[in-house]
């Protein structure tokens, strides 16, 4: 449910099971209600992750191999709709 | 010889986070490289960002996050930032004239876009210098015969 794997003590798994008893949900339940949800991000949290970085951090990020390019010849098209879309809200 | 002073169209950056290893990431990394000087500013960086996160899931699918991170780092610790004032009139698209005043604050040689119908060099007074190119007039005049083809 959750999509990833999560490792728990032996007394974290009990906490777990009377937790999702108490509420009458599965221990999987329990968990997704208990694990910190994901910040939403923002422009702002955004540029301030972004200013945290070395320029040597962003080389290495930058030169490490991506799967998943659009062809390049789509990627213009729809980079210009995207901004044309924004630039008109 | 002086490196050319550029601005990039935001949708110049959004094609490089879109197609890794394409015309917009070989453009970004002449700068990464130092063959060309950035200009940009506080507004341009927001609209970026703000684009991306706009953007729909089959866009999303292609853009790595780490990938955005990076290239603002690059912008915020690299690029010149200036002002970025509207200059009325010097685009048939108001929403892009500010884009124009980037280039002309920065005193910019080139402006990169892949809006022919909004950034238009006959709409550019002649005595700015500033030249309109596409990415693929910009890459056979910056990139080295070698990587052309790469």
């Amino acid at each position: 449910m959750l999509g990833k794997e999560v490792k728990l003590s032996t007394k974290a798994l009990k906490l777990l099971s009377d937790y999702s008893e108490s509420k009458g949900i599965t221990p999987s339940e329990a968990l997704e209600q208990l694990l910190p949800k994901p910040k939403k991000q923002t422009v702002k949290s955004i540029l301030k992750k972004a200013s945290k970085l070395s320029e040597k951090q962003a080389d290495t990020l930058l030169a490490s191999p991506r799967t998943k390019a659009m062809p390049d010849r789509e990627a213009s098209k729809f980079a210009r709709a995207a901004v044309r879309r924004y630039r008109a809200k | 010889m002086k490196p050319p002073r550029v601005v990039f169209d935001t949708n110049i950056y959004i094609r490089k986070l879109l197609s890794p290893g394409g015309g917009g990431d070989k453009l970004f990394g002449l700068f990464v490289n130092r063959k060309i000087d950035l200009y940009t500013s506080k507004r341009q960086l927001a609209e970026l960002v703000g684009v991306v996160l706009a953007i729909n899931e089959e866009g999303r699918r292609h853009i790595d996050e780490n990938d955005l991170l990076a290239l603002v780092t690059k912008l915020q610790k690299r690029a010149t930032f200036v002002a970025s004032k509207r200059q009325n009139k010097l685009s048939p698209d108001p929403d892009d004239d500010w884009i124009i005043g980037i280039a002309i604050k920065a005193k910019a040689t080139h402006l990169i876009s892949e809006n022919p119908k909004d950034i238009r060099q006959d709409l550019i007074p002649k005595t700015l210098s500033l030249t309109v190119w596409k990415v693929k007039e910009a890459l056979d005049a910056w990139l080295p015969r070698n990587e052309k083809n790469s």
